[in-house]
């Protein structure tokens, strides 16, 4: 299922690590998690996404998107699993 | 085996009932009985309907049973049995789910129970529907003790049904009260693979193959952390095409929390 979230702005060259969170165990299989750029001349690389369990049994997801473009841009993360 | 314990949700009802009886529970079994503590949608021999219940049961040439209590989707079950005693008699053994007041069943002077199992079983199941509305039971915070050990487990998986897609995930075998079996009723929608552990810091490529050509599309690779306390990131996926054409599936991932971690990798595509 497709989902989106989040609405940020990140500035050339700046890296931003975001997380996602699910109910129950938080565990929603694998993610396909990408950063979108909102304005028009940018270019988003989302470059690392991470699964992380805590000590409660809880599933958090991660994603880090850079932005490789010369302008400060708006953007959101979309996303979905299987 | 002195204490064995096993901790799972109760999952929604099936979407289609027709008087089918689905049990789930972690049980021992010896020569010829078997002691368990037993979530149950459906009729059964003790009473029950259209309703999630539980009690406990031992089993054999004669069932003997405490009453069926009422639970509720969503509801945590602690199945737990533990031996009370033992003697030239034989041994005697309590069984409940925890914190649920009248579950349990206490037996005296049986012969020793060894063989421990985590099981769904169901009857009069027609249509993969009635099944609970749900992917799978993680029958988790498995904890087995033989006194003051807790020895290494070893499952065997046994997909007696295969119909639906239903099939047994081994799923962690931490024997420090973490141990989890995922019984699922559908086929996963996603495939996993491997079992492995993997330093702080440290990265690992892995590689996937598949039959044919090898040429299963485009893929989401990730690894999955089993233990708690732990964040790894899939820092690249790939694709190779060999002299022969066929295509490998390439991904790495790196342990960037504290500890040592088992994983495993999931994965799928369109």
């Amino acid at each position: 299922m497709a989902w989106t979230a989040g609405f940020g702005t990140i500035a050339p060259g700046q890296s931003q690590e975001w997380w996602f969170s699910w109910g129950g165990n938080g565990d929603v299989g694998p993610q396909l998690i990408q950063a979108v750029p909102l304005g028009a001349s940018a270019e988003l690389s989302t470059t690392e996404i991470s699964e992380s369990l805590d000590a409660g049994g809880h599933l958090t997801y991660f994603a880090v998107v850079r932005n490789d473009g010369p302008n400060a841009v708006n953007f959101q993360w979309r996303g979905g699993g299987f | 085996m002195t204490r064995f314990s096993t901790v799972w949700v109760v999952p929604p009802a099936p979407s289609t009932d027709s008087g089918q009886t689905i049990f789930l529970f972690n049980g021992i079994q010896n020569s010829g009985n078997i002691y368990q503590p037993v979530l149950q949608w459906g009729p059964s021999a003790a009473g029950g309907g259209s309703f999630w219940t539980v009690a406990s049961w031992y089993v054999g040439a004669n069932a003997f049973h405490s009453n069926l209590v009422r639970v509720n989707t969503g509801d945590t079950l602690t199945g737990v049995m533990t031996l009370a005693s033992q003697s030239a008699a034989g041994f005697s053994y309590n069984c409940e789910f925890q914190g649920i007041a009248d579950t349990g069943l206490p037996i005296m002077n049986i012969e020793e129970l060894t063989w421990c199992v985590e099981t769904l079983e169901c009857y009069g199941i027609n249509n993969c529907s009635e099944y609970p509305d749900s992917n799978k039971t993680a029958m988790a915070a498995i904890d087995l003790q033989t006194g003051a050990t807790r020895p290494s487990i070893v499952w065997t998986v046994n997909n007696a049904v295969n119909d639906c897609g239903q099939h047994t995930q081994l799923f962690d075998n931490d024997v420090v009260a973490n141990g989890e079996v995922d019984l699922w009723y559908h086929g996963s929608p996603f495939w996993t693979s491997g079992l492995a552990t993997i330093a702080p810091g440290e990265s690992q490529e892995w590689w996937f193959a598949w039959g044919g050509n090898g040429d299963v599309g485009p893929q989401l690779i990730q690894a999955e952390p089993l233990n708690g306390s732990a964040k790894l990131s899939t820092t690249q996926i790939s694709e190779r095409q060999d002299p022969g054409g066929n295509l490998v599936y390439f991904a790495t991932v790196h342990n960037d929390g504290p500890n040592t971690v088992g994983f495993q990798w999931r994965g799928g595509g369109r």
